[in-house]
């Protein structure tokens, strides 16, 4: 840019400053909250460099947390395991929240759509804590619903949430539960926006209900799917609640994520230093996924999201 | 319009400025007071000395656990009493119980840390090596006041000849509690031997289907002792670093934890154990102790004793929770005490620690205070005898502690307070046949790798419980998985 081009700028935002004052001044208090609880904090992540715990520090010590951190087998496991999680339940959310918008679309009557409707997106509204305690109860091995009814049919009662072998589709279960009935409000939202017309004529041209959902529905929904998508990228690194409510030490190896181990590092051990850094390099991995999936759009939409 | 719309931007501005501005702290401790203000008021507090010439602090700021009397049950009232009775302002900071460690540390780590605090032995020892907490040896050997206190309380909190808190009590421990109205049920007696305490087991599990004859949260526990509970199964065995002929050991691997883990896992096979064992916290116990689901549960002596008797009585009047002394395999575990530490944040350790500690065990009205609360408000005087009040939390129930407990009184005070028999019972059952655990000394290697240890002991103890792994493999794999961190911890302790 030119130093022309530069006043031209800077004389365009003063004037936009001056012709819009109170504005300006209307989103100054905005402004600097954002700075202050977004932006400030972010000097934070330079305890990731230092050794800090309650009683020592922080004193600088480069890269030792990064290097300690790669070599942490409980690390790499949680980082494991958190991709695994994260990427299987963005994918089955993705797809059962669809699909459900897809049926409930179809409904015809409009009072028992607001009704299951509303019975679908009541479990968003529920604390991971109740979800939690609900379902330790249904699933308990001791006069658990589930049990009660595999021991009628002559099975041993199972500890599904002590079970390395049934914990993690226990979990995808219980997270689409209570999350794909919210998950569909865009879905329908877009679903409600594609014109009728199209369907009309697909009609006239012979097409039944499954050709219009493949060659009208889901590619006018693409869009809408796409953008969701990305923007549950960025969250793949960040699941903690869910998790930490209901993994237990019998399933630690499947059930740690990274946030469980930065909150165990971190505020119960007090190794704030080192916590700090497992937490940028989430951070890192995150920013590297929504870049990937603007990415991605772009190739398939040809624009990109960000 | 344009001068309307200016004035309610800049109403609007301020008012934003007024609302970040309004959320700081509440009031300011001695050691937050601005240099000159704090030359002033020790100036003036020098007219108010007593004639040993320590300070009297104007505020004193303790930070406690849920222990000491919660806000609804009138901790106002104490605070308010003692201002009356000394003067000074004390400010209680009280997180959540089961958050109250992280609190602690994030206290020290940002350099927010109050002029006195609770602490449990093993974090006592963990600031107090690590330079958090003051010296209170010299001061205590100068107090006629604290040296009445059992010199073996005393003793056992000593690090290195250092004294970093002042016991609240008695440690206390963990006792095996029963249904005596099963038992009595059964026809059977109070086991005194392993095998008649599983006979017991088995009894219970006759009783119904959904009944549990053992609960525990969890096979070790996380704070210290970690080996508190299970004692009847562990017997001599501990799953922690022990001293061993002066060495120190990881107790996981010795000996006698092979025929531990063998009772474990055939108990649990046979159905004796609670199934839920590894979820479990305390409150899910206590609750299958109460509503009467569970036969079985090891829990802290003292106001338990009647508190698991009394929570049961009210859905089952005819049931009875008593506690049961150790099987002779075993002895019962008791913690070195709790305590109240002062903190090298403070300005004035000596007037807290002669306006605080000393008052507290002054066995007079600072005692009565520290122990029972407020006359009037948390108890009455009958005929010189102490009656609790319905407490201000919960009227159906009578006024709990404020942070002294009168069962594990360490100066032979008499408060008057006749204690109920399931405490004084159960206290006894405890003191019969009972072990000190031994804390193991703090280390910044024990503070890296502690954590990593416990998970794979739990792992290990997990499977082989579940039997999902023999005892030979499990041991075999914590070893193997353990052996660099458990060696850098001995060293650390072996030096």
């Amino acid at each position: 840019m030119t130093k022309e081009q530069r006043d031209k700028q800077d004389k365009g935002l003063k004037v936009q400053i001056k012709r819009y004052t109170p504005f300006y001044i209307m989103f100054l208090p905005v402004f600097l909250l954002f700075i202050v609880i977004s932006y400030l904090p972010m000097f934070g992540v330079l305890l990731s460099f230092t050794e800090y715990t309650p009683y020592s520090g922080p004193n600088f010590i480069g890269l030792e947390n990064f290097k300690e951190l790669l070599l942490n087998s409980r690390f790499i496991s949680s980082f494991i395991n958190t991709l695994k999680l994260s990427l299987t339940n963005l994918i089955l959310g993705t797809i059962t929240a669809i699909i459900i918008a897809l049926l409930l679309n179809e409904l015809r009557q409009k009072s028992f759509k607001k009704f299951v409707q509303t019975v679908i997106y009541l479990p968003h509204f529920l604390s991971w804590i109740v979800v939690a305690s609900i379902f330790t109860i249904i699933l308990s091995p001791q006069g658990g619903a589930i049990n009660l009814i595999l021991e009628q049919f002559g099975f041993e009662p199972i500890y599904f949430l002590a079970d390395n072998k049934w914990w993690t589709p226990v979990y995808l279960f219980i997270v689409r539960w209570k999350e794909t009935g919210w998950a569909t409000i865009i879905y329908l939202a877009a679903l409600t926006g594609i014109s009728p017309e199209l369907y009309e004529a697909a009609m006239i041209d012979g097409a039944g209900r499954l050709k219009q959902v493949l060659y009208i529905t889901l590619p006018s929904l693409l869009v809408t799917i796409l953008i969701v998508f990305v923007l549950n990228l960025a969250k793949v690194m960040n699941l903690f609640e869910s998790v930490f409510v209901l993994q237990n030490d019998m399933v630690l190896n499947k059930a740690e994520v990274i946030s469980t181990y930065v909150f165990k590092v971190g505020i119960r051990q007090a190794d704030y230093g080192y916590s700090t850094a497992v937490g940028l390099f989430k951070s890192l991995v995150s920013f590297i996924f929504v870049l990937a999936g603007n990415w991605g759009s772009k190739k398939i939409k040809g624009e990109a999201l960000l | 319009m344009k001068k309307r719309t200016k004035g309610l931007m800049l109403f609007l501005v301020v008012m934003s400025i007024f609302g970040l501005v309004a959320c700081g702290p509440k009031g300011e401790s001695t050691k937050d007071t601005p240099p000159n203000t704090q030359q002033k008021e020790t100036n003036e507090e020098k007219e108010n000395n007593s004639s040993d010439g320590v300070e009297k602090p104007s505020k004193i700021h303790i930070m406690v656990d849920g222990s000491f009397m919660l806000p609804e049950a009138g901790q106002d009232d104490i605070v308010k009493k003692y201002k009356e009775l000394t003067g000074i302002d004390l400010e209680i900071t009280q997180p959540a119980h089961n958050q109250y460690y992280e609190r602690v540390n994030l206290v020290f780590a940002t350099g927010d840390a109050p002029d006195a605090l609770a602490l449990d032995i093993a974090n006592m020892y963990k600031y107090g090596s690590n330079g958090a907490l003051y010296d209170l040896k010299p001061l205590y050997d100068q107090s006629e006041v604290l040296r009445s206190l059992d010199a073996n309380a005393i003793e056992a909190m000593l690090l290195d000849g250092k004294l970093y808190g002042m016991p609240k009590g008695d440690g206390n421990g963990s006792v095996t509690y029963i249904r005596k109205d099963w038992l009595d049920q059964l026809g059977l007696e109070v086991p005194t031997t392993y095998d008649e305490f599983l006979n017991m087991l088995r009894g219970f599990k006759t009783l119904g289907n959904e009944i549990i004859p053992y609960t525990s949260p969890g096979i070790i526990y996380d704070e210290y002792p970690t080996y508190i509970y299970n004692r009847f199964f562990f017997h001599d065995a501990i799953p922690e670093f022990i001293p061993v002929n002066g060495e120190w050991v990881d107790g996981m691997l010795e000996p006698e934890m092979i025929p531990a883990l063998e009772r474990l896992r055939d108990a649990f096979t046979e159905g004796l154990i609670d199934k839920e064992i590894i979820t479990n916290k305390t409150s899910t116990c206590r609750d299958k102790m109460t509503s009467g689901m569970a036969g079985v549960f090891n829990y802290w002596a003292g106001q338990w004793g009647k508190t698991l008797d009394d929570n049961l009585k009210a859905t089952d009047p005819t049931g009875e929770v008593v506690a049961m002394p150790a099987i002779k395999e075993t002895s019962y575990i008791e913690r070195v005490g709790f305590g109240l530490s002062v903190t090298n944040a403070s300005k004035n350790p000596e007037g807290v620690f002669k306006y605080l500690l000393e008052f507290m065990y002054d066995k007079s009205e600072g005692q009565m205070l520290f122990t029972h609360g407020v006359e009037g408000i948390h108890y009455e005087m009958k005929n010189g005898e102490l009656f609790k009040m319905p407490s201000k939390a919960n009227a159906t129930q009578a006024a709990g502690q404020v942070f002294l407990l009168t069962e594990l009184n360490l100066n032979n005070f008499d408060d008057h307070f006749k204690i109920d028999e399931r405490i004084v019972d159960s206290r006894t059952k405890l003191k019969q046949s009972v072990q000190v655990g031994i804390p193991v000394p703090p280390s910044a290697v024990l503070d890296k790798y502690g954590a990593d240890v416990q998970i794979l002991r739990k792992e290990m103890l997990v499977d082989i419980v579940y039997g999902r792994v023999s005892i030979e493999d499990g041991l075999e794999r914590y070893k193997e998985q353990s052996k660099d961190k458990v060696a850098k911890i001995l060293e650390e302790l072996n030096k």
